[in-house]
């Protein structure tokens, strides 16, 4: 079982002048403490238009600077939106590489579509269209990584020869992904090769039959790129307290506040009704019901926040089910104070990771280096 | 920073509707009813509009969506207990936490008998007027036109194209600036659908009289789409009353009753 983080880059109201500075500033530094304390991997996602929910634009900028302030830690540009009115497919392939050229070869590569009226609506993109431009998009991508020239007629986008650069460090290309929030993704995930990267977090039981359904169709699978990346990963939300009533009280502060933010936005499936956005996007069952005052107080199931020995237990009940990594996403819009998030990372780290180190793994060191 | 998420500083409206409130339609809690409507064309079509004019409408217990975004939507009902009629809303789209409503700024009955019984059960401060939703196959219209002929609405769907499958519609929760036996607020309308078919189009607007439809406070900017669907419709007994100040997360939603 390997560990990430996640960086959504929300910013807290008033947005005045400074705010975001803190909020990059801060994940900056969650960042360097991950890679120092052995979490494998550091992402950021693409957004646009989503005030307090995510300022996070300009994702490979972010990662260029956690490149520039960490040795180890791998970077997961994306979700990387292939949406022609958002990104050109070149242009997504030269950032990926961009930034693995500057990190030495440390990129995880995220593809998306978005799932928000407010950022597509915004861009002016065919609702209708945005599956099957990701579809093309990713058996683009490897194609531009690793052919000196690359020419396309397709559906989305067209091109003549052109040589594509920079190209990755990475032999073939960096690991791709694919966000899956509606039910089905994973199939399609699995069917072209690619990891799985679970954004809509529900209860664990109720995730494994779509894990044991992507295994067993990644077996059979027709892969886009060069390689299969064959692995599944969970977002979730950590938030580790040795006394766990203060454990539940800030996370539940966490992903409420989480929750909340997200639901300003307006989702396609709220919007626009279409055959190919049917799912609640952006994490839905997250939500608790505002309206029930008892379950606006509970944290769901299947999330990583309390105690080392609870966090442990979910941890083990995601590994079980078939997940190989879980990302955390430690604060949203600052309302955890920043030294509480980098104090629950160390515990995370001193008192969870040590029951799930693969052997070879050396996390052990690596945290001696944090502790300085 | 806040660590309460009953202060999240989400935009939030900055209307004031108590003035609303004098003349707003009384339900009688505990006398009033519900609906069954079994075959209803519902036109739902959604717009984008100005953030500042939304924020000026909107009470401080609700949020404004992003971006900010109203509703026009027309319903010609078959046949019902109040006998055949048709209705047309115009509402603006908000947030009270994470729900999504619509709030609702006017609305127009085509028969004295079903204005009447959604003002006594629901609290639509409704309008009798000529409404007329058709459906064709190359559009479906909604239609408002006053006595004396002028026409106050009309908005159609055009190139409907049919969706795979049921359900695609999400219609958020209607709030009416109404009295809910000793309560005066928001009153919610929950309705539950059974989805048969939908077409999705492209929304033209081709009548908007915003002086009769938002007191000339709300115009509609950029289409987002128009959905025509046949559905059966259940509304529930009027319970729940979200307070204009207070949002719901804060307290500011009363259940009356047994929910």
């Amino acid at each position: 079982m390997k560990f990430g983080i996640i960086f959504e880059l929300s910013v807290p109201r008033p947005f005045e002048n400074g705010v975001e500075k803190m909020v990059f500033d801060n994940s900056l530094e969650q960042a360097r403490l991950a890679d120092e304390l052995g979490f494998e991997s550091a992402w950021c996602v693409e957004h646009h238009f989503l005030e307090e929910y995510s300022h996070s634009s300009c994702p490979e900028m972010f990662l260029s600077a956690c490149a520039a302030t960490t040795k180890d830690i791998r970077l997961g540009f994306g979700i990387a939106t292939c949406v022609p009115a958002l990104n050109h497919a070149v242009r997504l392939a030269e950032r990926g590489a961009f930034l693995d050229v500057l990190s030495g070869g440390r990129v995880e590569f995220g593809t998306g579509r978005s799932s928000t009226w407010t950022e597509l609506g915004g861009f002016g993109a065919a609702v209708d269209d945005t599956k099957r431009s990701w579809d093309e998009y990713v058996r683009a991508f490897p194609k531009m990584w690793t052919q000196e020239r690359f020419s396309h007629e397709g559906q989305s986008f067209s091109m003549p020869e052109r040589a594509i650069l920079p190209k990755p460090v990475q032999d073939p290309h960096p690991p791709m992904w694919v966000a899956v929030t509606a039910p089905g993704t994973e199939i399609e995930a699995a069917e072209r090769g690619m990891g799985c990267l679970l954004l809509s977090v529900g209860n664990v039981a109720k995730n494994k039959p779509r894990f044991d359904k992507y295994r067993e169709t990644i077996k059979n699978c027709t892969p886009v790129g060069h390689t299969v990346n064959d692995r599944i990963a969970v977002m979730n939300w950590l938030y580790c307290d040795e006394d766990q009533d203060e454990a539940v009280k800030y996370g539940e502060i966490f992903i409420n506040t989480f929750s909340s933010m997200a639901a300003q936005a307006i989702e396609i499936s709220q919007a626009v009704p279409s055959d190919s956005y049917k799912a609640i996007g952006l994490l839905g069952n997250l939500r608790t019901d505002p309206d029930d005052g008892q379950m606006r107080k509970k944290v769901p199931g299947g999330l990583c926040v309390g105690t080392p020995e609870d966090i442990i237990q979910t941890v083990q009940e995601w590994k079980d089910a078939g997940a190989d990594q879980i990302i955390f996403m430690v604060n949203a819009r600052e309302v955890l104070e920043q030294d509480k998030v980098l104090k629950s990372m160390r515990l995370f780290a001193e008192k969870v990771m040590p029951h799930f180190e693969d052997e070879g793994d050396n996390v052990v060191e690596m945290r001696a280096r944090a502790a300085g | 920073m806040s660590t309460d998420l009953n202060v999240v500083e989400h935009p939030r409206g900055q209307g004031d509707l108590s003035p609303l409130l004098a003349n707003a339609p009384s339900i009688d809690f505990g006398k009033n009813r519900g609906l069954e409507l079994e075959n209803v064309r519902v036109h739902y079509c959604l717009f984008e509009a100005p953030m500042a004019q939304a924020k000026e409408l909107i009470p401080p217990s609700l949020h404004p969506g992003n971006p900010a975004h109203m509703s026009i939507t027309g319903y010609s009902v078959a046949d019902s207990e109040i006998g055949p009629f048709e209705y047309a809303v115009i509402a603006l789209g908000c947030r009270a936490g994470i729900k999504p409503h619509m709030l609702t700024l006017s609305s127009f009955f085509s028969t004295p008998a079903a204005c009447e019984y959604f003002a006594e059960n629901f609290g639509y401060d409704g309008a009798v007027a000529n409404v007329k939703t058709s459906r064709f196959h190359h559009e479906t219209s909604t239609n408002v036109e006053l006595e004396g002929g002028r026409v106050i609405l009309d908005v159609a769907t055009e190139y409907p194209r049919q969706l795979l499958g049921t359900g695609q519609v999400k219609y958020p929760t209607p709030l009416n600036v109404a009295k809910l036996g000793d309560h005066q607020g928001l009153v919610r309308v929950d309705i539950g659908y059974e989805y048969r078919e939908t077409e999705r189009g492209e929304i033209r607007l081709r009548q908007f009289s915003a002086g009769d439809l938002t007191d000339q406070k709300l115009e509609p900017t950029n289409a987002i789409s128009g959905a025509s669907s046949d559905v059966g419709m259940q509304f529930s007994a009027s319970s729940g009353i979200i307070d204009l100040e207070t949002m719901a997360s804060a307290g500011g939603l009363r259940w009356l009753g047994s929910k």
